[in-house]
């Protein structure tokens, strides 16, 4: 009686291992699956989209000619309140010292993903200049 | 003992049910994942072909519209005449796109600007129709077809001048026998010799309209007609002998509907490649 109860109590807790080992293989491969690239597409997106209107709004080479930046901040605050951008714009002979900065109000760098991607404009028609506008994407963390 | 197996059976089965969904939910997300980044690449090729159209567009400063309705098609086109247009900052750009631009996108970007720097831009029109600037000597607008007729009906001209003419030369309008109406709007500094009028010319011949300016040769033309062999064409040449000289040009062209949709290319070509995602086209414009 107390033989059989032994390997009963034994046979339980094989079965229960095995249980588990399946469960936490399930688990794992559960919890491994991620939509990284489905993010980053969107923030790519998202953030090429912005570019594009920044540049052909004039919003770009006017921030550029009048050393202001308002319509740029304005224009970033009609954006998706979960999108946080931060812009850089660079002229061709310096591309490590941006001639004007703006990042989204009430965002922070503070994120896991981001898509930056840049965009060149001109500025002038005689005498042209050539800017190159870079702009960091990301989703607002809470 | 059998209800037991029963128990232990149906367990099983439930893992492993719940494992092997874990391994096919897993698989299915990753090749969607990869799809989803497989896109992007093509995606910005067209982002970054976009952008040197934008910018070369910019640069020539012309401005294309056309209206492919039911009864016509309108072609407008608006641009500005200055001896030196933007060659140099054309090739400018190339080196900036050869220097800069194409590290920055971390990819290959190619142009292929020879023929707009050869003293003529050329603007190409699917349907055959050919706008150039030529800037050469004299800077002169040319709307035509190639060795064949434009199938103009109506030409809607409007030129500014910021400069005083002294002596107008017209043409000899044909309102009873003309074939391509000509609606005319000419300003300049001399309201004496401003020209509005719609009236009708010969296209079989070559019209000619001239201003003059002062000085030997300084003067600012309107041709239309036939133009060496081109049927139903327009010309505009600016001679005018001023630095300071600027002409505003609007050019509107009337034509039958046309059968499918309009497109217009720079002569100029845009080789773009990143990995195994290639573009090799002309350095687009528009379409109507």
């Amino acid at each position: 009686m107390k033989q059989s109860g032994f390997v009963i109590s034994l046979d339980s807790l094989a079965a229960l291992s095995v249980l588990l080992t399946i469960l936490t293989f399930s688990a794992f491969y559960i919890n491994s699956v991620e939509f990284s690239a489905r993010n980053n597409a969107l923030l790519k997106e998202n953030t090429m989209d912005a570019l594009v209107v920044m540049e052909k709004q004039g919003m770009l080479a006017d921030a550029i000619a009048s050393d202001k930046v308002n319509d740029i901040r304005a224009f970033m605050n009609q954006l998706p309140g979960y999108f946080c951008i931060d812009l850089a714009v660079y002229n061709e002979n310096d591309l490590n010292s941006p001639v004007l900065s703006v990042l989204r109000p009430g965002c922070e760098k503070n994120f896991d993903y981001s898509a930056t991607l840049n965009r060149s404009f001109v500025v002038g028609s005689n005498d042209a200049n050539f800017y190159i506008a870079r702009a960091t994407g990301w989703f607002k963390v809470n | 003992m059998k209800k037991g197996f029963v128990i232990t059976f149906s367990t099983m089965f439930v893992a492993i049910v719940i494992l092997f969904f874990a391994l096919f939910y897993f698989g299915r997300v990753q090749r969607e994942e990869s799809i989803i980044s497989s896109f992007f690449p093509v995606e910005k090729s067209g982002y970054v072909a976009d952008d040197i159209d934008a910018d070369i567009n910019y640069l020539l400063m012309a401005e294309v519209d056309v209206n492919n309705g039911s009864q016509i098609t309108y072609i407008r086109i608006n641009d500005m005449m200055q001896q030196d247009i933007n060659k140099l900052q054309l090739l400018d750009y190339n080196s900036f796109v050869n220097d800069v631009y194409s590290g920055q996108q971390n990819a290959s970007v190619l142009l292929g600007l020879d023929k707009l720097v050869d003293g003529k831009t050329e603007l190409l029109f699917s349907n055959g129709l050919q706008y150039d600037y030529n800037y050469s000597q004299e800077s002169s607008i040319m709307f035509y077809a190639p060795a064949a007729d434009t199938n103009v009906i109506v030409y809607d001209i409007n030129i500014t001048v910021n400069s005083a003419s002294v002596l107008a030369v017209p043409w000899n309008w044909q309102d009873s026998t003309g074939d391509i109406n000509v609606n005319l709007n000419f300003i300049d500094q001399n309201a004496a010799n401003e020209v509005h009028k719609n009236g009708k010319l010969n296209s079989a011949s070559l019209n000619i309209y001239r201003w003059d300016y002062g000085g030997s040769g300084s003067s600012f033309y309107i041709k239309v007609g036939s133009i060496a062999g081109n049927a139903k064409a327009l010309q505009l040449v600016n001679s005018i002998d001023s630095s300071f000289a600027k002409v505003s040009v609007g050019i509107g062209a009337k034509t039958a509907p046309l059968q499918s949709s309009l497109k217009w290319n720079y002569d100029a070509d845009l080789n773009y490649a990143q990995g195994n995602t290639k573009i090799g086209r002309k350095i687009g414009m528009g379409r109507g």
